[in-house]
């Protein structure tokens, strides 16, 4: 099979693909969500075919587009309709409330102890200050967010202003 | 919605440029699978027993259209000659005026291997394989 074909194959896949992707609104590249890890996955098995040369450049760009399109009205459905958003992308799970460690939601998200501890870690918060967490919960693209006690935060100068501060 | 309307456009654009490309500029392997990926993928159905999807490749209007049954004859024959097969390599010999002709081994389970020659001719705009009984197999004497 001629090189020079694959190459012209390969490059006509990617200026598809960008355009579509670009068009497709910047959530389809700027967050690893549920339907684009789909979406990349599907993609990435469809565009060898092309570039190999099994499949003609009709079937791939129908395969192709036919893919975005569906994610795209997904995702518009899924900005109309919280229900629809949570069907696709599912559920943040609290992991931990005020100190206390919530195992059913981690076993649902085969996270034990030292994983969440890790994560936690990425956020600067270390295991000695868990008791400062107020809310740990586990968010749609997998990464942890904490949230403070109001004694915990920081002290901003908003908080000596209005001397709204101590207790929880 | 806008978007979803330019994402139909945008696929809508791509199928006109591999439309025109295939039909317009009579563009016979770059935008359509090239005759040799034809014929790989008629073998591999061929010895993954799938012959209704190997007929898919097939000219329907060849002369002599062959059946499910002529395939699994086909595939019975290579058989009986090498034992369960796979495809080795394939070769463009030659493409011209919407003909072109494959060549390629098939490797049996026994080592043996059977030389394979294709006609294909581009029926809109893809290559289809024309005739079984032009395409035929030289039988090594090692598997005789």
């Amino acid at each position: 099979m001629e090189l020079h074909a694959i190459a012209i194959r390969a490059a006509c896949a990617w200026v598809f693909l960008l355009f579509l992707l670009r068009i497709s609104g910047k959530e389809a590249v700027s967050q690893l969500s549920g339907r684009t890890l789909v979406l990349a996955l599907i993609i990435s098995d469809l565009i060898d075919d092309f570039v190999l040369g099994v499949v003609p450049a009709a079937t791939f760009i129908a395969a192709a587009g036919g893919l975005v399109l569906v994610r795209s009205l997904v995702s518009l459905a899924a900005v109309y309709s919280p229900r629809v958003y949570a069907l696709v992308e599912g559920d943040a799970s609290p992991l931990m409330t005020a100190g206390r460690l919530h195992h059913r939601s981690m076993r649902r998200e085969r996270l034990n102890a030292t994983e969440l501890e890790e994560l936690l870690r990425l956020q600067g918060v270390d295991r000695g200050q868990w008791p400062e967490l107020l809310m740990v919960r586990l968010e749609r693209e997998g990464r942890a967010s904490a949230i403070r006690h109001k004694w915990a935060r920081p002290i901003q100068r908003g908080d000596v202003e209005t001397g709204e501060r101590g207790g929880s | 919605m806008t978007q979803v309307f330019r994402i139909v456009a945008v696929i809508a654009l791509a199928m006109a440029i591999a439309a025109a490309s295939v039909f317009g500029l009579r563009d016979s392997y770059i935008m359509t699978p090239p005759p040799e990926s034809v014929a790989e993928s008629m073998f591999d159905r061929l010895a993954a027993k799938r012959f209704d999807q190997a007929l898919d490749v097939w000219c329907s209007d060849a002369a002599q259209q062959p059946d499910v049954q002529t395939l699994r004859a086909l595939r019975a024959r290579i058989v009986d000659s090498i034992g369960e097969f796979a495809l080795t390599d394939t070769k463009r010999v030659k493409m011209a005026n919407g003909l072109s002709m494959v060549t390629g081994s098939l490797r049996g389970e026994r080592g043996d291997t059977l030389t394979f020659y294709l006609p294909l001719i581009l029926r809109r705009g893809q290559w289809r394989v024309r005739d079984v009984e032009i395409s035929y197999l030289e039988v090594p004497v090692s598997a005789r």
